[in-house]
């Protein structure tokens, strides 16, 4: 996973990165969240069915704060907390919404799927 | 094309049909599609043949694997063990893909999907991506990567 994050730094012509369906958890959500900040002309990352935790997702969503050129990202299916969602949805949602037209942030808690999703072209979010 | 390489089999003696349409169309082939890995495919043998190679995606699909599962117990010439080892990538092959990368001068889409490829293979897959200038769109989905890359 270092070795892909150390290409991912140094590419210029990626534009969009599937990693759908992986295990990747640890010290591989540090490196692509390093990667996130970096502003490598990435404009979409799929990292849905992963096992992010609570720690990779908030230095993901701190790393998309200082990225202009990303348009989409997918974080849905991961082990991510609801109090890590909410705490970056509510207090600091004026910095991640400079830039994304999208955010996938599907959740699922006690079988009953929690959908956050924003729009940023009609200011209109819906749960 | 794409089904000519498949069901590719060597005491068929279908090569020459195959290499009379290949000779023709090299030029012409900018995507190359495999549905499942074919065991013995040398992959760093892939930029000299596709010369103006755009798009390329090999699968691994299970189906087609039951399929050939099915076939190969009702005619009984291997058992199931030797099948799996047979289909899928492996690591020696990743390593042929690695150096091949650097030399597909026009490609832009890399899709390996399910193809088991862990760690170790996406080292050496991301050693021959930094070779390369072109590449826009990398779909690794499917597969068995974790953290443990980072650990050497």
């Amino acid at each position: 996973m270092i070795k892909l994050s150390s290409y991912l730094l140094r590419t210029r012509t990626l534009i969009s990165l599937d990693l759908t369906n992986n295990q990747i958890s640890g010290e591989g959500g540090f490196a692509l969240s390093l990667v996130i900040k970096e502003n490598t002309g990435l404009k979409l990352i799929k990292l849905a069915m992963n096992r992010f935790d609570d720690q990779n997702a908030s230095l993901i969503l701190k790393a998309l704060t200082k990225n202009t050129l990303l348009e989409e990202i997918d974080l849905s299916s991961n082990e991510i907390g609801i109090m890590v969602i909410e705490i970056w949805f509510y207090l600091r949602l004026e910095d991640l919404l400079k830039n994304y037209l999208f955010i996938y942030l599907f959740k699922y808690l006690d079988k009953q799927s929690f959908i956050i999703l924003f729009e940023i072209k009609h200011h209109s979010f819906s749960y | 094309m794409k089904n000519l390489i498949c069901n590719f089999n060597p005491e068929m003696g279908k090569k020459d049909e195959i290499l009379k349409y290949f000779n023709i169309l090299y030029r012409y082939i900018f995507n190359l599609e495999l549905p499942t890995y074919p065991a013995g495919f040398d992959l760093s043998l892939i930029p000299n043949y596709f010369v103006n190679l755009a798009s390329l995606e090999i699968k691994y699909s299970p189906e087609l694997k039951e399929d050939r599962k099915t076939n190969f117990l009702k005619k009984k010439l291997t058992p199931i063990k030797d099948e799996y080892t047979k289909f899928g990538m492996r690591f020696t092959d990743m390593k042929k893909f690695a150096i091949a990368i650097g030399e597909l001068d026009y490609i832009l889409n890399i899709s390996l999907q399910g193809n088991f490829i862990d760690d170790e293979m996406i080292k050496w897959l991301s050693t021959g991506l930094i070779t390369n200038h072109t590449l826009r769109n990398l779909d690794l989905s499917n597969n068995k990567i974790t953290e443990q890359g980072y650990i050497f």
